[in-house]
């Protein structure tokens, strides 16, 4: 890494519009293309501090500051128009979390990197409506908190209670949610509202080690623990009553779930597992990067492609995983109403993916490209008329679900054609954390993010109390700020606000 | 048995041809074998030439089974068809030009002429390019509320799909089923992608033409949504089981 003074440093940075930085060539050795990077006056302050405090002499280890780590994915072989950062970036392993980056699938040299996905492969998060109001749910709250609690299993070490065997999950691993239409755990609408309709064609679970399917088998149909949640929410603000509209949203009030969670055990382990085999390459086909976390390989090398597909294999994963809770919430809902799930309206309104890489197609100087697009804390956000977005969102552009951290709000977004024109169709994906999870630990008792939580009306069903810390939202940036900055940016639309009235948590 | 497919391929006896007549039948196999079909060498037909002995019918199963005849009747006459039509195959291969330029202008004949044929049923009789008739339509479709097209054959069109949807028997007796819900998308909220046009008359359509292509997918994907429920009925088996649950720390 080039170590510079600050001031040296910031000549390579340039604040283009009010929400748009550069990142020029050079400021990270072999940039390929220039960086770019989202935020508002507030999120700067924060991204410019990481990189001052990295300046100072002695600051060695732990991740790179977010600008450096933009440079340094925009110095990988066969990038792209620009190494994008979305306002929730941070610091990651290789890639910051919300970089998205996208790679030329014609160009022989272009590669896929791990690191670009991230670890819980398709993590994402999956909004489901409801025709209750907050009236008829908030007598109820506790005891359908608990409900879900007890229906949805949460926390590290987690078991799911759909009974699966080894074969069920090769099957899932194949079929994504086709498997959980197959089995009668999802509805047909639900596949129809899913990105990439929840499977992945490409998947090969012969390319997916022992070990990970071991460590995903008694997984599924479980939250995991972390940032990962499910939450009743209901709506606070409508911003674009027609979008709203079209995703079944009526009014104020409304109760809606969402879901937030991956592929667990499984994806990690996918993910570890090539680490282990991209290593090796990159010195056989002498790929050179700035950082060793950025390890790669080739997209058409062998071990390219094992990736590519044991990682679909995981994306198919998370969606049976996100089709099993959405049908373990919907039980839930169903006892305490008493009424069927159909009777409750409780569809699908999308499911987005979050960590994951894919197979697209861009215009990149009006010119039509194959392009593998990673994206690693960033939400694909495709405009209205694109081919690839049920037809339900064809008007109002694909619905793009932003959630908030614990006890703050989350959010509906659409796409637009600007972020298909300047960010490949991505944006942020969330908060994005500010405090690193031992900072959070050491700084914030949880006795008091607990004690916050039931002021603000909370119900909140947590397995590990003690790590609640860590998701307070003082660790994260302001979810309202990171929204507000895509908006103004013109990369996505803002559409519905959510505030939660019930947590459930690892 | 068609006696024209016998006079198509220029049979000599065609005219006195008796299908009930075992001879009859067993002299039309050796000539169509003789003359068209060839599937023996000459010298082994003999089989079939003894018309009159009682082994012809054993020849003729050889026969069909040399010939692949695929009917799995035991009549010869069903045997007979089959050769027939594979007869008039080889005939018009063989001359297929000649067929087609005839075909041609036949048909150029027959459509300088139309064919009235006279019915009973008073609709097949109706003009429908009479001017009582295209008054009938613009009646038709104001009592519908319809808009009308300068073209009254698909203002009529518009009026037939209209009443098919919502005015079936069903749908009268259970119009929430047809009517479609929600606040209709306003036209203007339309905006984006390639829709740009200065005239105001074009940029409506061009929102008009995405809304019904819209409408035409939506359709597409509620048959596939219904393809996957009806499956779903036959292999669907959800099951929880409480007791694998745990939760972790």
């Amino acid at each position: 890494m080039v170590v510079r003074p600050y001031n040296e440093e910031l000549e390579y940075l340039e604040r283009k519009t009010p929400f748009k930085w550069e990142i020029k060539k050079g400021f990270q050795p072999n940039m390929k293309v220039e960086g770019v990077f989202y935020v508002n006056t507030f999120l700067e302050k924060l991204m410019l501090e990481e990189l001052q405090n990295s300046c100072r002499p002695g600051m060695i280890g732990g991740f790179l500051p977010g600008v450096k780590q933009i440079a340094n994915v925009a110095a990988l072989p066969g990038i792209v128009h620009k190494s994008i950062g979305l306002p929730d970036i941070h610091s990651g392993y290789g890639f910051a979390i919300g970089n998205m980056a996208a790679f030329d699938m014609d160009d022989p040299q272009s590669i896929v990197s791990p690191g670009g996905v991230g670890f819980d492969i398709n993590c994402g998060v999956r909004l489901l409506r409801t025709n209750l109001f907050e009236k008829d749910v908030q007598p109820v709250k506790e005891q359908l908190a608990q409900s879900m609690f007890d229906h949805i299993p949460v926390g590290v070490g987690s078991k799911g209670i759909i009974p699966m065997n080894a074969n069920d999950l090769e099957e899932a691993l194949e079929m994504g949610m086709d498997w959980s239409l197959r089995e009668g755990y999802a509805w047909a609408e639900d596949k129809e509202h899913c990105e990439e309709n929840g499977r992945m064609l490409n998947a090969d679970s012969s390319k997916v080690s022992m070990r990970a399917r071991k460590r995903g088998l008694p997984q599924l149909g479980t939250l995991g623990a972390g940032n990962h949640y499910a939450e009743i929410q209901v709506v606070d603000e409508v911003y674009d009553k027609w979008a709203a509209k079209k995703m079944g949203i009526e009014n104020i009030g409304q109760v809606c779930v969402m879901i937030h969670s991956g592929s667990r055990g499984f994806g990690h382990q996918v993910a570890t597992d090539a680490l282990l085999e991209m290593e090796k390459a990159m010195k056989r086909d002498q790929i050179e990067v700035n950082d060793r976390q950025l390890a790669c390989a080739r997209i058409n090398s062998n071990e390219g492609q094992n990736y590519l597909k044991a990682m679909s294999a995981a994306a198919n994963f998370a969606w049976v995983n996100r089709s099993s809770m959405t049908f373990l919430a919907r039980q839930a809902f169903a006892k305490q109403f008493k009424l069927t799930p159909d009777d409750l309206d409780m569809h699908v309104i999308y499911d987005v993916s979050h960590n994951i890489a894919k197979m697209e197609q861009h215009y990149i100087d009006g010119k039509l490209k194959h392009l593998l697009v990673h994206r690693k804390g960033s939400t694909r956000a495709f405009p209205p008329y694109h081919p690839l977005i049920p037809v339900d969102y064809q008007l109002t552009g694909q619905p793009v679900l932003i959630g908030g951290t614990m006890g703050t709000c989350s959010y509906v977004l659409t796409g637009t054609e600007q972020g298909m024109n300047e960010t490949f169709g991505s944006t942020c994906h969330g908060a994005g954390r500010a405090l690193s999870r031992a900072k959070s630990r050491r700084n914030i008792d949880y006795n008091d993010v607990l004690e916050k939580l039931s002021q603000q009306g909370i119900s909140i069903r947590v397995a590990s109390p003690k790590l609640v810390m860590e998701e307070s939202p003082e660790s994260y940036k302001n979810v309202t700020d990171v929204v507000n900055t895509c908006h103004e940016a013109g990369i996505s639309k803002k559409t519905v606000k959510l505030r939660p009235i019930a947590v459930i948590k690892g | 048995m068609s006696i024209s497919k016998l006079k198509a391929i220029g049979y000599p006896l065609a005219s006195v041809f008796d299908a009930t007549n075992e001879k009859c039948l067993r002299m039309l196999v050796l000539w169509l074998e003789e003359n068209i079909l060839k599937i023996y060498e000459p010298d082994k037909r003999s089989g079939l030439q003894n018309i009159d002995s009682d082994e012809w019918d054993t020849a003729f199963k050889d026969y069909c089974v040399s010939s692949s005849n695929p009917i799995t009747s035991t009549e010869t006459i069903d045997h007979l068809e089959w050769f027939l039509g594979r007869a008039v195959r080889t005939v018009y291969n063989e001359q297929r030009s000649k067929f087609d330029s005839e075909t041609k202008t036949t048909l150029e004949i027959d459509s300088n002429v139309p064919t009235i044929i006279p019915s009973d049923n008073p609709i097949d009789n109706i003009d429908a390019y009479s001017d009582d008739f295209k008054k009938g339509v613009e009646k038709l479709a104001d009592l519908l509320n319809i808009s009308k097209h300068p073209d009254h054959i698909i203002t009529l069109e518009a009026v037939s799909a209209f009443i098919e949807k919502r005015l079936s028997a069903k749908a009268i007796n259970n119009p929430s089923a047809v009517l479609p819900k929600g606040e209709a998308f306003p036209l203007e909220q339309i905006k984006g992608h390639k829709i740009d046009s200065k005239d105001k008359a074009v940029l409506k359509a061009l929102k008009v033409l995405r809304l019904a292509q819209l409408h035409r997918l939506r359709d597409l994907q509620t048959c596939i949504n219904e393809c996957i429920v009806s499956m779903q009925q036959i292999t669907s088996n959800p099951k929880t089981d409480t007791k694998l649950g745990k939760v972790g720390y």
